[in-house]
């Protein structure tokens, strides 16, 4: 690899899986609670609670996807070491 | 149910802020989760960074969970928004004011006790999307009942002014 004045270029990233899976319990532990918080003022929102409804199900639709996405990659990482 | 509606008491009009004002936490939420990709996206491309294959898949997982955290605040926000709501009853005018995420102000004004109602548009952009604020005078108070950042004001200063009327008559 040629040495740049300002260098080494490219640089090698490999990340921990480690590293990725403790993120991930703590993103986990983060989303959960406010998930609880969301979901306990949207069911006691006296208006409108029909729309309240729906909007938990996109809510936790896109929150359960994005999670097994996360997982999906976690778990693949740490099979490739 | 923390605001019971009285006997005879009709909900006549729910009313939310200017959609305008979400929009831009959606463009908000959507640049703050492209950020990280396009920065490392560039990165890579121009040949700065090179993953190993288990890195890519780490570096995937990563991106993911900043985007379960944007959306996550997003719906926060969503939450205070949609649940700044001004309810027009045959009776009263509810105002419950969210301020943030347990941080809540309830304000109710009696339909006999409004003397005046006024509309204010003030900017370019409030007259092109046609948002302002509503504020009623109440009979024996100086206080002043303000309603900012509606859409369609003059609709709900009607709406208001025909309740009101119809109060007065019976």
């Amino acid at each position: 690899m040629t040495p740049l004045p300002f260098g080494n270029f490219p640089i090698l990233i490999d990340i921990s899986p480690l590293v990725v899976g403790i993120i991930f319990v703590l993103v986990g532990i983060f989303v959960a609670a406010i998930s609880v918080i969301l979901i306990y003022h949207w069911r006691r929102f006296p208006f409108e609670y029909e729309r309240f409804k729906w909007v938990e199900k996109v809510y936790l639709s896109g929150t359960g996807a994005l999670l097994a996405i996360a997982a999906a990659s976690v778990i693949a990482s740490i099979q490739g070491y | 149910m923390y605001i019971p509606l009285e006997d005879g008491e009709v909900i006549l009009t729910q009313v939310h802020r200017h959609w305008w004002f979400i929009l831009m936490r959606v463009f908000g939420a959507i640049l703050l989760a492209l950020v990280p990709v396009v920065i490392v996206s560039v990165a890579v491309l121009t040949g700065i960074v090179v993953f190993t294959m288990t890195g890519v898949m780490a570096f995937v997982g990563i991106i993911t969970l900043w985007v379960l955290v944007v959306w996550t605040f997003f719906w926060q926000f969503w939450t205070t928004y949609y649940m700044d709501i001004w309810v027009v009853t045959n009776y009263r005018v509810i105002d419950i004011d969210y301020h943030r995420l347990f941080d809540r102000d309830i304000a109710i004004l009696r339909l006999n006790q409004v003397e005046d109602i006024s509309t204010r548009m003030q900017g370019i952009l409030p007259w092109l999307l046609r948002y302002g604020s509503v504020s009623i005078q109440t009979a024996g108070s100086s206080r002043e009942f303000l309603i900012d950042q509606i859409a369609d004001p003059e609709g709900l200063r009607d709406i208001i002014s025909r309740a009101a009327g119809d109060l007065h008559k019976k």
